[in-house]
């Protein structure tokens, strides 16, 4: 039977939280496949081996990265679910503004930690990593489909469109020529773009589409009111490593 | 099936609502309804919904001809046999304008010329296209696309304003039967209507007097000769390949297909889904390589389809004027303002500084 394992680092365990909500799919798995690790869910795991292994969260400490470097070798597959297992998720927006110092001084004062602790950061940072499934969370629909192609051996196809993409075709008036910033033009589609639906602007949690144009985007929020570093620090949160540096005029051209 | 004008017969606008109440009872009814600011084609329960008056949808009708999602087939992996459950239901689409008219018989020629969809003409053959005169806004130019009003017959009805009533043009034996069932809401033409007739005609020309249009004489070639231009890359330099434009666009037909499985592997489904080219996956093959590598190539691909493909493909221009792509796009890029900056550069004359020449066709 193909075992497949599900474990969380630093993250909220909302992205296993939604993996859990899968309910109609995970009753038809459940007999196919063995669910041998997911501590959030049973009691009873064995970390042995695995065919696929998702992992949730980002490095944040030794025992992660550990725990990750042991997760590769015994799994066949490895999945990054979620953001911050993606890209270094919200707790990396900061991360090329504060040194690690100034990081532990302002959240633990002078208490001294019994571990090793770094910048929050991806998983491909320590391990390769075979697909990866961004959101904050991840979408549903996606992990399931990831599932059914990963169990017939067909590669998952998520093509980096942007969320424009499914915005306009659900007919959402578009926020941004309303005033309303938003990350769509720049942001991963995938999620039905459910945000500007309720009429808030995408805060791009999925990460970068293909070639995003920072540059049009910041001088678009400039354009309806927002300053240059609210307009950066915006694009920042979710993006992790991913936009870290951002400058203008670098985002241009090659394959843009 | 000819256009006879002597058929066409008198709606006067009092019967309106009865009209669409009729035309409710024949077939699921479609047409324009209000989205927050805006208008979406939708289907409606309650004709008090129906938008008369209004410029232009988010999406164009095509939504209900070709879904931007669809399944086409599933099939079985142990004996490969495969099936598909999609029937064609009869629809009625009232409220289309002349441009999204014109729109469909560009997908009809795409869809059906050379290997016909079987598909596609059985949901057109089940649709009832009923359109309606409309004023432009700043975003329209139909006038320079030849798409201001509905020339050709692949539209079944066609109601234009004519002050107290409506003069409803006939274009299909579909269109006749729905004017003999509903027969008593309809009065015969006489020569007065003729002459408000023409005078709406003339009404929507002059109301594009002093708006921007672009000049399309030769368009085919003025793209071909300026692909080098640097309006292409001072234009794209601010597009976000955000693929609005071709997604809004009532011509646009690229799409992606995905064969998806289930848990067990013993059917899949074939998925299609509309796409952009001014996605970068779209140009992108097996190796790595991106045939449109640049947003610049991107984005003049666009134009080029629009202007030089299709006349190829179809002998008719890609482009309906209905103004979408740019009413729509979060950039603010202008169709009408691209393609006067590219008349600019093809006929300044040489030497003299590039002066724009943006005063359009006069009429
Ligand atoms: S609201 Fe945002 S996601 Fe939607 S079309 Fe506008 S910019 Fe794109
Ligand atoms: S619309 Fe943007 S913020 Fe909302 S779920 Fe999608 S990617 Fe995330
Ligand atoms: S809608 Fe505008 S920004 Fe988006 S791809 Fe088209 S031209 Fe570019
Ligand atoms: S290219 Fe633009 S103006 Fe022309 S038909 Fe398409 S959306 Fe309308
Ligand atoms: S190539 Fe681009 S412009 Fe042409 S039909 Fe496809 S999406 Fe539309």
């Amino acid at each position: 039977m193909v075992r497949i394992g599900i474990m969380g680092l630093t993250g909220c365990s909302g992205c296993q939280c939604e993996i859990l909500n899968c309910e109609d799919a995970i009753g038809k798995l459940i007999g196919k496949v063995e669910f041998a690790y997911f501590p959030l869910a049973q009691d009873v795991n064995d970390f042995s081996e695995f065919d696929i292994l998702f992992v949730e969260g980002s490095v944040s400490t030794n025992l992660d990265r550990e725990k990750l470097i042991e997760g590769r070798k015994r799994s066949k597959l490895l999945v990054a679910v979620g953001t911050c297992a993606c890209y270094g998720g919200v707790q990396s927006q900061r991360n090329d503004e504060a040194s690690l110092d100034e990081m532990l001084k302002a959240v633990y004062g002078d208490t001294k930690l019994d571990l090793e602790v770094f910048k929050p950061m991806p998983l491909s940072d320590v391990v390769d990593v075979d697909y990866e499934l961004p959101g904050c969370p991840l979408d549903k629909r996606q992990f399931v489909y990831t599932v059914a192609s990963l169990l017939n051996g067909v590669e998952p196809f998520f093509p980096k469109i942007p969320v424009c993409h499914e915005c306009k075709l659900s007919e959402t008036d578009c926020l941004l020529l309303k005033g309303i910033p938003c990350q769509g033009p720049v942001s991963f589609s995938g999620c039905g773009a459910p945000c500007t639906a309720s009429g808030v602007g995408c805060q791009g949690c999925r990460g970068n589409c293909d070639f995003p144009n920072f540059d049009e985007i910041l001088s678009i929020y400039q354009d309806i009111g927002l300053s240059f570093d609210d307009s950066v620090k915006f694009l920042k949160v979710f993006r992790g490593k991913t936009i870290s540096g951002l400058k203008v005029g670098s985002s241009n051209e090659k394959g843009a | 099936m000819e256009f006879h004008i002597e058929r066409a017969k008198v709606l006067p606008k009092s019967n309106l609502w009865s009209f669409l109440e009729g035309l409710k009872k024949i077939s699921p009814l479609i047409a324009p309804v209000k989205r927050g600011n805006k208008t979406v084609f939708s289907e409606v329960n309650d004709i008090s919904d129906i938008i008369i008056n209004y410029t232009r949808t988010i999406l164009p009708p095509k939504k209900f001809l070709v879904p931007y999602r669809r399944v086409r087939f599933t099939y079985s992996t142990d004996n490969l046999s495969f099936s598909s459950n999609f029937k064609a239901r009869d629809q009625i689409i009232f409220g289309i304008h002349s441009c999204d008219l014109h729109g469909i018989s560009i997908l009809d020629s795409v869809y059906l010329k050379e290997n016909p969809d079987p598909r596609y003409l059985e949901v057109r053959k089940k649709t009832v296209l009923i359109g309606i005169s409309c004023m432009p806004d700043d975003y329209c130019f139909c006038l320079s696309t030849g798409t201001a009003f509905p020339d050709g017959a692949n539209w079944d009805l066609f109601l234009t304003d004519i002050g107290a009533d409506y003069f409803v043009s006939i274009g299909s034996p579909k269109g006749d039967e729905l004017i003999i069932e509903l027969k008593r809401l309809f009065r015969d033409i006489e020569r007065e209507d003729l002459e408000l007739y023409k005078r709406s005609t003339r009404k929507k020309k002059e109301a594009f007097k002093n708006k921007k249009l672009p000049d399309l004489e030769r368009i085919s070639q003025l793209i071909e000769l300026e692909y080098e231009s640097p309006v292409w890359d001072e234009e794209a330099k601010r597009c976000l390949s955000c693929g609005t434009c071709t997604n809004v666009c009532p011509t646009c037909f690229c799409y992606t297909s995905i064969d998806v499985p289930d848990f067990e592997g013993k059917t899949v489904k074939r998925v299609e889904f509309t796409t952009s080219c001014q996605y970068p996956y779209y140009s992108l093959v097996a190796g790595g390589h991106y045939f449109k590598p640049t947003r610049t190539a991107r984005f003049r691909h666009r134009y080029y389809h629009k202007f030089v493909g299709y006349p190829y493909q179809i002998e008719k221009l890609g482009c309906v004027g209905c103004g979408r792509c740019s009413a729509e796009c979060p950039a603010k890029i202008s169709m009408v303002e691209t393609l006067i900056r590219l008349r600019g550069t093809d006929e300044k004359e040489p030497g003299k500084a590039a002066e724009q020449t943006s005063a359009g066709r006069s009429l």
